[in-house]
């Protein structure tokens, strides 16, 4: 394979730089992680498959992948409208609204969940009318996607910002002058403009939702089989001195979201492809 | 289709962009809004298209006699041309000038076949029919403001107007597309409304130009009455090089620069302080006083390299001007700097009062 630097830059040094990233992303990434394989490998295969396909892992596997999933995307629909208002209007308080974004960044993970628990528990603020229109939010699979949707909203609208304001507004204009009505401008001509963006947003909150801990555990509940996530499970586990049986898990979930974000980051790609 | 606004007024906060502004365009024209930045005429153009909403108590915007000032601007049915072209990045040549057709109503759209058709057709009228299948960061300028222009012609727009078309290209391709825009609407003939803040290109383009400044109308006319019979100091400044004095006009005669000529038009027994204007190719330079009513003047610098040569020059009343003459007749005067010439104006334009 040859190497091609795609431009010269007037700053040298392609071979140090490049010795730097390896040694780096070798230290701080790839080391950790072949630990991790390497402690899963000293696992007999037998017993690896079964810790695996345990059913109450199976279940909090559902769980963990699936509430990271609706909750990236609820927050790709409404981040995406945070984002549009923050770049296009502005209004009284709008530089507090953009900094009360990144509060979720902020915020140690373990007071966000209490907040949310007290919140959302049956005798809480919201938990006390939404208890009797029979949706409980605390202690159940909703009170996961809260949890994660609160976490990961800042992902999506910190990457859509950028986009949004590069996105000439003379476009919109173009599409109206031409007869499009403003769904077809929307979905014809704004969409696939900040697609790459709208994904690359979609991809961190999924990440972080899916290694989120901290939030989770106060107000899932942790029932087993039901609103147990797999994070939690690992740290069982490590308690009970099963490294073996945490690693396990923790390698099937490190398999699966590599292959999905690989998934994200092609179709970004792929959306990216007649972009500038 | 025949276009006719009338009284638009337009404020932004407190900074006036159009006051009390009238307009018509006959049909098949092609009309220049003319002047420099900040004067209102690209504001004009978008309220004409609906992509701006003029001041409550603004008159009638009609198209054909039909007052569309409140339909929007789908509605309108006029072709649009940005300045940066706004092209649909994600989508290929043919499909941004397909975009019109396709986002029509179903029971409006042509069918496939028809729409690969017209494309392919509108292709040709812009000679790019060899990049449909191309995106728009792999065009050049010239050839994305032609796509834009396809797209913009694609919904048979009653109206065609053009924002600054050639603002963002270099001088040459301007020049080509300058001309091809002109037998082009030689060939279809829809009414046309471009703005530019190029002389060159609203006098060499339009049938008529409209000159703009501080959101007011300084002149209509035909590109030769606006350059040769300009109505204000505004529009005579503002069109081609020239040198201005301050004069005075004192019973029937002007004085400026050493100089007095008659001036019949003004009979006024008061004196009255005027602004004289005289173009660079109607400074006659010679190196000796030859009859004519001249004032002595010392060039300063001489630019030779052009079709002719321009002069700089001071004149002994301290005025600095620029005189052009015939490579031929420079040659002829041998002058260099420090020269000492003698410069009779062969055409004047007075107006009086300060200056404005």
């Amino acid at each position: 394979m040859q190497i091609r630097v795609l431009q010269r830059s007037v700053l040298p040094g392609f071979g140090l730089t490049m010795g730097v990233t390896v040694f780096y992303l070798g230290l701080i990434v790839l080391l950790p992680l072949a630990a991790l394989v390497l402690k899963s490998a000293t696992v007999p295969w037998q017993q690896f498959w079964d810790t695996v396909c345990d059913p109450r892992v199976m279940a909090s596997y559902r769980l963990s992948f699936g509430a990271s999933l609706i909750a990236a995307a609820v927050n790709a629909v409404f981040g995406f409208i945070v984002a549009w208002v923050l770049v296009r209007y502005s209004f009284p308080g709008r530089k507090l609204v953009d900094a009360m974004v990144d509060l979720p960044f902020a915020l140690p993970t373990a007071v966000s969940g209490i907040a949310l628990t007290a919140l959302y528990a049956p005798g809480g603020w919201l938990g006390r009318w939404l208890t009797p229109l029979g949706i409980p939010a605390a202690y159940c699979r909703l009170g996961v996607v809260i949890a994660l949707t609160f976490i990961g909203m800042p992902f999506v609208v910190r990457t859509l910002q950028p986009a949004l304001e590069d996105l000439d507004p003379e476009l919109e204009e173009a599409a109206a002058s031409l007869g499009a009505s403003r769904l077809q401008t929307f979905r014809r001509v704004l969409l696939p403009g900040i697609l790459p963006a709208l994904l690359t947003g979609f991809a961190l909150a999924f990440a972080r939702g899916l290694g989120e801990y901290g939030s989770v555990v106060f107000i899932a509940g942790n029932m087993p089989m039901k609103t147990e996530i797999a994070p939690l499970l690992i740290i069982t586990k490590l308690e009970q001195y099963d490294y073996a049986g945490a690693t396990a898990i923790a390698v099937v979930m490190l398999s699966a979201s590599f292959l999905l974000l690989l998934a994200i980051n092609m179709l970004q790609w792929w959306s990216r492809r007649h972009s500038e | 289709m025949s276009i006719a606004v009338e009284h638009i007024s337009k404020t932004f906060g407190r900074f006036v962009a159009l006051d009390d502004v009238s307009l018509t365009v006959d049909t098949g024209e092609l009309v220049a809004l003319l002047g420099p930045s900040g004067s209102g005429k690209t504001t004009l153009l978008r309220i004409i298209a609906g992509l701006e909403q003029p001041d409550r108590g603004s008159g009638p915007i009609r198209f054909h006699d039909e007052d569309v000032a409140q339909c929007n601007v789908g509605d309108r049915h006029v072709g649009f041309v940005f300045q940066h072209y706004a092209l649909f990045r994600h989508m290929s040549v043919f499909e941004n000038v397909a975009f019109g057709l396709r986002v029509r109503p179903r029971k409006l759209r042509p069918s496939k076949a028809a729409i690969k058709t017209k494309v392919h057709r509108l292709l040709e009228l812009v000679q790019l029919d060899f990049l449909a299948n191309r995106y728009p960061n792999q065009l050049s300028g010239g050839q994305r403001q032609r796509v834009a222009l396809a797209r913009a012609l694609a919904m048979e727009p009653k109206v065609l107007l053009l924002d600054e078309p050639f603002g963002a290209l270099d001088a040459k391709v301007r020049q080509e597309l300058r001309r091809w825009l002109r037998r082009l609407h030689e060939e279809i003939h829809v009414t046309s409304v471009f703005v530019t803040h190029d002389q060159d290109e609203a006098l060499e383009l339009a049938d008529r130009v409209l000159v703009m400044n501080a959101g007011r109308i300084e002149q209509v006319g035909t590109p030769d009455e606006v350059f040769h019979h300009p109505r204000t100091q505004f529009v005579m400044n503002f069109l081609g090089q020239v040198n201005r004095f301050h004069g005075r006009l004192e019973q029937g005669k002007v004085h400026f620069a050493s100089l007095s000529l008659d001036w019949p038009n003004h009979d006024s027994v008061r004196t009255q302080p005027a602004q004289v204007f005289v173009r660079p190719h109607d400074c006659e330079v010679d190196v000796c006083r030859n009859g004519h009513s001249c004032f002595q003047a010392t060039v300063t610098h001489v630019h030779s390299a052009g079709p002719n040569v321009r002069l700089e020059l001071r004149a002994e009343s301290g005025e600095s001007l620029c005189a052009e003459v015939s490579q031929e007749r420079y040659r002829e005067l041998g002058v260099a700097v420090g020269s000492q010439v003698y410069i009779a104006p062969r055409e004047v334009k007075v107006f009086a009062g300060e200056a404005g």
